[in-house]
């Protein structure tokens, strides 16, 4: 009897361990990850929100709010609010989330094709400030696609493949000039930034009907994402849609 | 990246797995898992920020710390939805998750689904401790420093938990059969 229960719990511990397969969703882990490090600093927000928070208990503080309305009427009577010209203002320009990311992808192209030419230049003490600046740059570009991702900003796809494309192939000019990006922490983070996106693109063409060398291509671009590689998926998506 | 954002990535990679399964066996959807396993890294986040800023030094024991997080998200949860205890499990035994994704769905087998079922309708320290030290395969000592217990204290309701795990599910056969 002692023996038979015995049993039944190694059963039972068995059970549970066999549970350990249970896994979160890759791309999900992926997101996650990147929103959350992403994170702007909540230091910066308890300061302004102290800031803030003095506001109201000086709305209640009535000799602190005469003294402002007579130096309100005393300035209004010295110099009248006509005497006030309105300088122009700066035009703010409003950009929108997906025009920001365009125009930062499109500043890293633009970093990476300032790199070669440094390093078609030979100017040697230029290089390394140039690699930074460039890593900076992509760092930029996906948080703006993170925040594009997370906020569900369809951000056509076609565009972002091209831009990611275009980082790949003037990577591989460098290459060829002796200048290997290849493995950065950026490259990685962008890579895996784009994880979701072509999660989401499969799931959307799988919808559709391909055709057989469209299915091919399809194949390849889930071992692709199987294998990491996002960037290289992204490429034979761009190939579908075209 | 920083040199602090990186010490917490490695520390995500570490234990978003365990984590996630910690709070996928106490809910009742994996979208819930994932919405509650997000706010736990995230409040990890912000609190590994602080420590960081205030003392320039690393969380000791992250595994205590994410799981102390995770225990506090899923009660909150559950305050917050005021659903303990509304919906047995053991009256509907056929409520699955909904929204189970192509994998899952082939590990999830019915006798996994009666598992966590089972879990479920345990008291919560013993599932706390039966998730932590069968399925994220965690030793005594580190289960008493995240439940505050003693470690004789955990070894006697590991004991107790495990017996009434083995009581559902049994029960459950009989209801069943």
């Amino acid at each position: 009897m002692r023996r038979n229960s015995t049993m039944q719990e190694k059963q039972l511990i068995n059970k549970l361990k066999e549970l350990q397969q249970i896994k979160p969703r890759k791309d999900w882990v992926i997101l996650v990850k990147n929103q959350i490090i992403s994170q702007p600093e909540k230091k910066q927000t308890h300061r302004f929100s102290d800031f803030l928070s003095v506001f109201p208990a000086l709305v209640y503080q009535r000799k602190l709010a005469y003294a402002f309305a007579t130096f309100l009427f005393v300035m209004v009577g010295m110099f009248g609010l006509s005497q006030y010209q309105v300088t122009e203002q700066p035009q703010t320009a409003f950009v929108s989330q997906e025009n920001q990311l365009q125009n930062n992808f499109e500043t890293a192209n633009k970093k990476l094709d300032d790199l070669t030419q440094i390093v078609k230049d030979n100017k040697t003490e230029n290089i390394a400030p140039a690699i930074k600046d460039f890593q900076a740059s992509i760092s930029e570009a996906t948080r703006s696609l993170i925040s594009n991702i997370s906020q569900k900003n369809s951000k056509s796809i076609k565009d972002i493949a091209i831009q990611v494309k275009k980082i790949e192939d003037n990577k591989k000019q460098l290459q060829t000039l002796g200048v290997d990006l290849g493995a950065t922490k950026e490259s990685k983070d962008l890579n895996d930034a784009l994880a979701p996106l072509v999660q989401q693109e499969i799931n959307d063409l799988e919808k559709t009907t391909l055709t057989e060398d469209q299915q091919k291509i399809m194949q390849e671009v889930k071992d692709l994402y199987a294998d990491g590689k996002y960037s290289d998926a992204l490429e034979g998506i761009l190939m579908l849609n075209n | 990246m920083d040199n602090y954002q990186e010490q917490f990535s490695h520390i995500y990679d570490q234990y978003i797995d365990k984590i996630y399964r910690f709070v996928y066996f106490k809910v009742s959807s994996q979208e819930i898992a994932e919405d509650i396993t997000s706010k736990v890294f995230l409040r990890g986040w912000e609190a590994f920020q602080k420590q960081e800023l205030a003392q320039r030094g690393n969380i000791l024991n992250p595994s205590a710390f994410l799981y102390q997080i995770a225990r506090n998200a899923v009660i909150d949860h559950y305050r917050d939805k005021a659903k303990m205890k509304v919906i047995s499990t053991e009256i509907t035994p056929q409520i699955v998750d909904p929204k189970v994704g192509l994998e899952e769905g082939a590990i999830l087998s019915s006798e996994f689904q009666e598992v966590k079922l089972a879990i479920q309708n345990l008291k919560q320290d013993y599932q706390d401790i039966i998730i932590c030290h069968y399925i994220d395969d965690m030793n005594i000592p580190e289960i008493a420093e995240i439940m505050s217990k003693p470690e004789g204290t955990v070894r006697v309701m590991l004991h107790r938990g495990l017996k009434a795990l083995k009581k559902e599910m049994e029960a459950k056969k009989v209801i069943e059969s």
